[in-house]
């Protein structure tokens, strides 16, 4: 008897898989820059996925909407050699996160449903409508967070940027003008940020020989964090990085 | 208010389900630099810590080590360190070739028990950060995570989840 709960286990397994619902889109994060030589801007297309596993199929423990990227993270050259990076991760208070952009963008979390209800169903319609190609601003307090390098080329260099004072990253007469977000066809974005930190994919260390997290700074109790190549690609890229590794 | 130390290791065990990736709520993040709380704990060592995030989010194995700030409520010494592992959250990738074989084969997924023992070698080899003491250790984990907690248990002296 006992050899059959494998079996059965499988079966039940099957049966769920048609209500595990996907939603997937992809979405252009861009990044506006006023500069004294004029204005710059950075894009990046990510893909998000999202699998709705809330059903009662699903173990209680593994429900939810888990949410998957693909992708790398917004990379602007704002003066020569000064660049400014959006990241896939988001902020110490949660938001910001590239997945959930498009709650903000779009105002998201107040699509209701024919009985006025809110609901991921709602909003995930609401998405669907949005036209192509047609740039939302993104609220400041749902920016992505934003790192810089004081020497491009040194990881230890690496230094958090406030949104409302680019100024003090890059020096006077640099602001952020807007961050924006739409819904595209275009393929995601593989590459830039990977020409720019070219020197980061050789930097390995660890039982698994992988990307060294670079020590960001920060007004915690330790005084950094580590911020790991996850906040700038996505699992895919970096598991072709990790194979090409020496 | 009290709580019992059995408790409190119940919700660490899930709440490793909500921080770092693949999260089933919110993130609630899982920075180590000693600003992120549950409770009393501290979350004081995470999977990139470890160098580990690649081949963790890979294999869908999740852990994370907090340290206790104080005793006073939980019946856990202060500076008690404490990995939670997280149990199955990916019903195609883990329950039928990791989840079935530990049930019904006795055979344990070799990437996840690789992961569980080097996320915590790497907590006991910062042990010479003040935040985490190698003397003093807890594993908790729900589900697959206490699988993976009390193999490593096994194989060693270190406290049952």
């Amino acid at each position: 008897m006992l050899r059959l709960i494998p079996i059965f286990a499988v079966l039940v397994l099957l049966t769920a898989l048609p209500s595990c619902r996907n939603e997937s889109w992809r979405q252009k994060l861009t990044v506006v820059v006023e500069t004294p030589n004029g204005e710059v801007s950075g894009s990046s297309v990510t893909e998000i996925t999202k699998r709705d596993q809330r059903g009662n199929w699903f173990f209680p423990d593994a429900r939810g909407v888990y949410s998957e990227v693909k992708g790398e993270a917004v990379a602007v050259e704002v003066l020569p050699g000064k660049w400014l990076f959006a990241l896939l991760d988001g902020r110490e208070d949660g938001k910001g996160k590239v997945e959930y952009l498009v709650y903000p963008a779009f105002a998201l979390d107040k699509a209701t449903d024919a009985n006025g209800r809110r609901s991921y169903e709602a909003a995930m319609a609401k998405l669907h409508a949005q036209p192509l190609d047609t740039p939302a601003m993104i609220p400041a307090s749902d920016y992505p967070l934003m790192v810089t390098f004081d020497d491009i080329n040194d990881p230890a260099s690496v230094k958090r940027v406030d949104s409302s004072d680019l100024a003090a990253g890059f020096g006077p007469g640099v602001s952020l003008k807007a961050v924006t977000l739409e819904i595209t066809d275009e393929p995601v974005t593989d590459g830039r940020v990977e020409a720019v930190l070219a020197w980061w994919l050789d930097t390995r260390s660890g039982p698994y020989n992988e990307m060294t997290p670079l020590k960001l700074p920060n007004a915690s109790p330790r005084g950094w964090n580590h911020l790991g190549a996850s906040a700038f690609w996505s699992l895919e890229y970096r598991q072709r990085f990790d194979r090409r590794a020496p | 208010m009290t709580i019992s130390k059995d408790l409190y290791l119940s919700i660490l065990s899930m709440d490793a389900y909500s921080r770092g990736y693949h999260t089933g709520l919110d993130d609630l993040g899982d920075a180590s630099d000693g600003s992120v709380h549950i409770g009393l704990a501290d979350v004081s060592f995470n999977i990139t810590d470890a160098g580990i995030f690649n081949a963790a989010e890979a294999s869908s194995f999740y852990a994370i080590a907090y340290t206790m700030g104080g005793n006073s409520t939980t019946g856990i010494a202060n500076g008690t360190t404490i990995i939670s592992y997280r149990g199955t959250d990916q019903p195609f990738m883990e329950f039928i070739p990791v989840d079935l074989p530990i049930s019904y084969g006795g055979s344990y997924d070799q990437r996840q028990i690789a992961l569980a023992q080097q996320f915590f070698n790497s907590v006991q080899q910062n042990g010479n950060a003040p935040d985490i003491d190698p003397a003093i250790m807890l594993l908790t984990g729900h589900s697959l995570g206490g699988a993976a907690a009390a193999l490593r248990m096994a194989q060693g002296r270190i406290s049952p989840p």
